[in-house]
């Protein structure tokens, strides 16, 4: 995995609409980031309800600081 | 250099400026205290001074929270000068950061993310601990986060990647067992089993705390009180490590009042007690 698969992760994580935009198209999102095939692979199979939970938990944090 | 330096078991707290006065006035309960350093890295002389009088009165661990040790992408050389001049500058007895990352693509999340279990996030971990060894002049020992989601890319479970990692970086571990805990839960594990597999040898501070739930699943949010399976894990942990260990207890908010959280570094005491006996007694070890 990348320094991109990261910051495209950090993204997810932080940002309401790029979330959004990644649930309604894993792949493409994916693609369209130029990630590699493996991470795009990776990505189309994300835990998504995990990925939901975590993004409110990280806002939680945020907000909190 | 690496771990922590200390010669018997200790138990303490994370210092919150909440508790302040509660820490200062039962310091005789109190074997050490844990300093979160991004608190103090920015701070004026006098309050560098004032963490510095209390390292004269309690041992001092310092705890970073923002490296960003387990990435692709190196750690930047100012955040290890801040945090060198800050161990320079306290003498802890030993430091601690997290196998997480923070940020990415110029992105702070704000909160520790477990990065892919890959062996290429290894190789970047063990690039940063280099680093930070070399700036900081001892390598920090490696936190284990808790994660509700199950990180994209990962080729293996937590416990491999663990002990890759521990292996790869030759650094010691902080075991932050309600983190094992709630992972465990969350994702399908059994802590149990996975104290057994990491490497004893390695294990020189443990942290404890509560949580809560978000949705179905189990929340690392140190507002609540250690429930009782992190103080049996605690006890298992004590059986099998060899050496001395350094238990922090950890509390961000909804403060009780400091006997309740005093009660928790007293069963911390019995918990290592009720393990170090069984070690003791068992000829398996």
């Amino acid at each position: 995995m990348t320094i991109a698969f990261e910051a495209f992760l950090a993204r997810i994580y932080v940002d309401a609409d790029a979330r959004a935009r990644f649930l309604g198209d894993p792949g493409g999102e994916a693609a369209r980031a130029g990630l590699a095939p493996g991470e795009i692979t990776a990505l189309e199979r994300i835990d998504r309800e995990g990925l939901e939970l975590a993004a409110i938990s990280i806002a939680a944090k945020r907000k909190g600081r | 250099m690496r771990g922590v330096r200390v010669v018997r078991d200790l138990v303490g707290l994370g210092w919150r400026h909440e508790l302040a006065c509660d820490i200062f006035e039962n310091l005789d309960r109190i074997d050490v205290v844990e300093v979160v350093a991004e608190g103090w890295l920015s701070g004026s002389r006098r309050q560098q001074r004032a963490l510095e009088t209390l390292g004269t009165q309690v041992p001092v661990l310092l705890h970073g929270v923002s490296l960003g040790m387990a990435s692709s992408a190196p750690v930047e050389r100012r955040r290890l000068d801040r945090m060198a001049r800050l161990v320079e500058a306290v003498q802890p007895v030993g430091w601690s950061e997290h196998l997480a990352f923070v940020r990415g693509g110029g992105i702070e999340i704000g909160h520790l993310a477990a990065p892919p279990r890959t062996h290429e996030v290894i190789g970047g971990t063990v690039s940063n601990v280099l680093a930070a060894a070399k700036v900081i002049g001892q390598a920090p020992v490696l936190e284990n986060v808790a994660t509700l989601i199950d990180p994209p890319g990962s080729e293996m479970g937590e416990a491999d990647w663990l002990c890759a990692a521990l292996a790869a970086t030759d650094c010691d571990m902080l075991l932050d067992l309600h983190n094992l805990h709630v992972n465990a839960a969350n994702h399908g594990f059994d802590a149990r089993d996975a104290i057994w597999r990491l490497p004893a040898e390695r294990i020189a501070v443990v942290h404890l705390a509560g949580g809560s739930t978000l949705g179905p699943m189990l929340l690392d949010d140190h507002l609540h009180q250690v429930p009782d399976v992190v103080f049996e894990l605690l006890a298992l942990v004590a059986e099998r490590v060899p050496r001395p260990l350094t238990v922090i207890v950890e509390r961000d908010g909804v403060y009780p009042p400091f006997s309740v959280l005093a009660g928790e570094l007293d069963r911390a005491r019995r918990a290592l007690e009720a393990g170090r006996l069984r070690r003791h007694h068992d000829h398996r070890l």
